[in-house]
């Protein structure tokens, strides 16, 4: 089969521009699968407990959603553009690979997620009497988008790990691959996690946004609601990461080395320092909430206790096996010294290696999500103990919500890249080799650098959606 | 007694966790005792302080207690930060680690002088707009700073063995020249009609090794132009072996390719057994090392995970030391697992990464852990077992 050349992407070269456009799309995907989750949950409870905080609350966020649904689809096209552009031989690879799934599947769902989508959202008010078909179509809806994702996911999983060992592997047999089911679990409680976070932040800028006190007990409520939700989302996603980077070492070990013990392992250190904080960001969310809380102050000495537990299990769960970002340390690395100088300075001698073991990290997980959740049941027990007064918050409170969504994205991010950059010099391991010169895994200073301006980026784009959605949009209506 | 009353439930239901702690973490998934130790700290810790909360009862979230806050911090750190200090000195810890530990230890002090400061005051207007875009400075920047500081690799190392290697059959040693043949072997697929083991079973093509292929004028005509003379036996796979190898495969590789077929009935590099003499010959041991620690490819350093002195590095990981488990693989059994790797396990297939020879020079060396050290024939259920389970095992390659 004949190719035609591919294009070069002026400035920033082939891999970049992907690089920046598939994250794009994938963060607004998200936004729009993890969202609706959130969005229907609301709706039940307000048919639940008639609380009309949480109507209002599923309102908003419809409102935000629906703009959003354009921008998925624009960066979507784009996305795929670039690809016939750029990669055609990838792109005739997975063509044929996943035929009905890409000319069929995908196509059909999309069709269906945007009429349901939209078809729920209009339908708000003229079915506000028969609320229980309303929130049949938010399920249909999810349902749908999560089929969608994974379709998705089915060619995502399918690049890293390809089924070994079939001659012809069926279509079924290229979806069914060893990532495929660990990553859909991991990226649909990533998604809850996201959408989550993305409504705490969203209450956080309308907070601040707020001129009256009115307005501030609504989105002090908006973004407790939000993190609840994240952060319980995100109490699983370590064992689900563990899961599906446990597949990588089962389908190919040395996906795993790679990842884990060689170039990419920075990566994961650069993991484990954000994970630590947000962890740290939810507690302290917990804490400042407690603070409105009449009574609530007897807790104070065992959630500081708390804080201590994560600032140790962050430190286990960081703890490296060494301080280079390779197996073994590249010459430059130790010019001036002699390479077993070197080591004995950066390397854990064999007998505190066991703390760069898998024991020492699920320890260290496990002791921050007791921690958690150990807060977040004194918090409850205050709770009925006392009265919470909303909106009477401590300000920094929001900047910490804001602070755990950037967290979120540039976190999602950066693990987005180590995902495609595991399988080395493939475009899909084994099968299809990446031949262009930029298939080497760049620097983390490099990848940081352009999560932080495509998160820049997406923020601005974010900010811009609530502010038309929920400020200028609803006071000019 | 109303104390001993109100948190009698709790005391049992402390120590009733912490028992089933220590024999899960010791039974069910090992922890080492300082973990353990760090659990029953942290839960007794916790018990005390929700014991003690109504005896001591705190008023309010300010005021005086800022002050007080931050002595007791100030102190209790200190004293903190002493103990650390000298665990990691009294244990070794590398000076980089002990840094890691110093610094988030100094981070807790400073988030627990920090947490109670007095509430924000509201902002409002440009004042609001102000403070989100300095937020967003900090994030921005904190993570980028992150992503400089953590240790770098210069991508260079990684560009320059993707590039594609111009192989010369002129300037290449015999070694290079037989690796390079079985990979093209390997990548063309001609094992799956030639066997080449000895006593290979004939499959649609006849089994290499035990058959003789002639000078190696004779093989490049076999493999350029098959149809020419059909082996006997094999009349009716007459258009089976494809007659186009000499326009698909480069010359110097399908030259390559002809030695490691002329070598096939000499050399004897079978996935077998272990060639005469290597268990104990200095330069294949030192060969053998230099791949287990990566000397000689970065991509496979057997010592990140299995330990310089078999001392396992990661989870999984086969304690080469082991002499009950190690001793019972054959020679085949070993260049199976180092070739193939073990299925569900970390442990990769390394077949791609390194040539038959090369797995066998890896194995010679990796048998001298369960020696004790030294340099020994490997026979099926021998060896010196490993003092105790912590002891460093330092292969001595004899002169």
């Amino acid at each position: 089969m004949e190719f035609l050349e591919p294009l070069q992407f002026p400035i920033f070269g082939n891999r970049t521009a992907i690089w920046i456009i598939a994250q794009f799309h994938i963060l607004f995907a998200s936004f729009i699968l993890g969202v609706p989750l959130f969005v229907v949950i609301a709706e039940y409870l307000y048919i639940r407990k008639r609380d009309y905080r949480y109507e209002r609350l599923a309102k908003d966020i419809a409102r935000v959603m629906a703009i959003a649904y354009s921008l998925t689809a624009l960066s979507g096209g784009v996305f795929a553009f670039l690809l016939f552009a750029l990669y055609p031989d990838f792109s005739y690879h997975i063509l044929n690979k996943f035929s009905y799934l890409w000319i069929l599947f995908y196509p059909g769902l999309v069709v269906v997620e945007t009429i349901l989508m939209y078809l729920y959202y209009f339908s708000w008010e003229p079915l506000k009497e028969k609320k229980g078909i309303h929130l049949f179509i938010g399920i249909l809806l999810n349902i749908v988008g999560i089929a969608t994702l994974f379709n998705m996911d089915a060619i995502a999983s399918y690049m890293n790990t390809p089924p070994r060992d079939l001659i012809n592997p069926t279509l079924w047999e290229n979806v069914y691959n060893y990532t495929w089911m660990p990553l859909n679990i991991h990226r649909l409680v990533g998604n809850i996690t996201y959408g989550g976070y993305m409504v705490g932040m969203m209450g956080a800028f309308l907070y601040v946004w707020s001129e009256n006190k009115e307005e501030r007990v609504y989105y002090d409520w908006m973004g407790y609601i939000g993190n609840t939700i994240g952060v319980g989302a995100m109490l699983f996603l370590p064992i689900m990461g563990y899961i599906y980077a446990r597949e990588f070492y089962r389908y190919a070990a040395e996906l795993g080395i790679y990842m884990m013990s060689d170039r990419l392992s920075m990566y994961f250190e650069a993991q484990a320092i954000v994970v630590g904080l947000m962890f740290l960001a939810s507690n302290y969310y917990i804490y400042l909430s407690m603070k409105r809380i009449e009574g609530a102050v007897r807790y104070v000495p065992i959630v500081r206790f708390g804080f201590i537990v994560v600032f140790f299990a962050a430190c286990i769960w960081f703890i490296p096996r060494h301080y280079f970002a390779t197996m073994v340390p590249e010459e430059w690395m130790y010019e001036g010294m002699t390479k077993a100088d070197f080591l004995k300075t950066t390397e854990l001698p064999s007998h505190l290696g066991f703390l760069a073991l898998m024991k020492a990290k699920n320890t260290a997980a496990v002791l921050l999500l007791l921690v958690t959740l150990l807060n977040y049941i004194i918090y409850r027990i205050a709770v009925k103990k006392g009265r919470i007064e909303w909106g009477g918050i401590d300000f920094r409170s929001q900047y910490i919500l804001i602070f755990l969504g950037f967290s979120d994205i540039w976190l999602m991010n950066l693990m987005g890249a180590v995902r495609e950059l595991v399988r080395k010099d493939y475009h899909v391991y084994l099968l299809l080799k990446d031949t262009a010169l930029e298939a080497y895994t760049p620097t983390l200073a490099y990848a940081s650098s352009l999560t932080t301006a495509i998160t820049f980026a997406f923020f601005t784009i974010f900010v811009f959606i609530v502010w038309l959605g929920l400020r200028f949009g609803k006071e000019k209506g | 007694m109303e104390l001993w009353k109100k948190n009698k439930l709790k005391l049992i239901s402390l120590i009733a966790f912490n028992l089933l702690i220590w024999i899960i973490n010791s039974f069910l998934y090992s922890l080492p005792v300082v973990f353990k130790v760090a659990f029953t700290v942290f839960t007794t810790g916790g018990f005390l302080i929700l014991a003690l909360i109504d005896i001591f009862p705190i008023e309010s979230w300010q005021g005086k207690r800022i002050f007080k806050n931050l002595i007791l911090t100030l102190i209790y750190g200190t004293i903190f930060l002493g103990i650390l200090w000298l665990y990691t000195a009294y244990y070794k810890f590398p000076a980089m680690f002990k840094m890691t530990i110093i610094v988030y230890t100094l981070l807790t002090i400073l988030f627990l002088i920090l947490i109670d400061l007095k509430p924000l005051k509201e902002k409002t207007g440009i004042r609001a707009v102000n403070s989100l875009l300095f937020l967003f400075l900090i994030m921005g920047g904190g993570y980028t700073f992150m992503g400089w500081a953590l240790p770098q690799f210069d991508p260079a190392y990684e560009i320059e063995r993707l590039k594609p290697k111009k192989f010369f059959i002129e300037e290449a040693d015999e070694e290079t020249i037989l690796s390079v043949g079985a990979r093209v072997f390997k990548d063309y697929e001609c094992f799956n009609c030639h066997d080449i083991e000895p006593g290979g079973i004939p499959k649609r093509g006849p089994a290499l090794a035990a058959v003789d292929l002639g000078d190696r004028k004779k093989i490049r005509e076999s493999v350029v132009d098959p149809r020419k003379e059909i082996a006997k036996g094999y009349e009716k796979e007459l258009k089976t072996m494809p007659d186009y190898y000499e326009t698909q495969i480069e010359k110097n590789y399908l030259e390559a390719l002809i030695r490691y077929l002329e070598n096939i009935g000499k050399v004897r590099i079978t996935t077998e057994m272990m060639p005469e003499g290597w268990w104990t010959d200095p330069k294949i041991l030192r060969d053998g090392k230099d791949i287990f620690e990566g000397i000689k490819n970065p991509d496979v350093a057997c010592s990140v995970c299995h330990g310089k002195d078999g001392i396992p590095l990661m989870t999984e990981a086969a304690d080469l030391r082991d002499v009950a488990e190690i001793s019972k693989l054959s020679d085949a059994d070993l260049f199976k697992v180092v070739s193939e790797g073990r299925p569900d396990t970390p442990m990769a297939a390394w077949k791609d990464y390194l040539s038959n020879e090369d797995i066998w020079k890896v194995i010679a060396y990796i048998n001298m852990f369960h020696h004790g050290g030294r340099a020994e024939v490997h026979k099926k259920g021998e060896g010196i077992p490993a003092v105790a389970i912590n002891q460093p095992v330092v292969p001595v390659i004899p002169e």
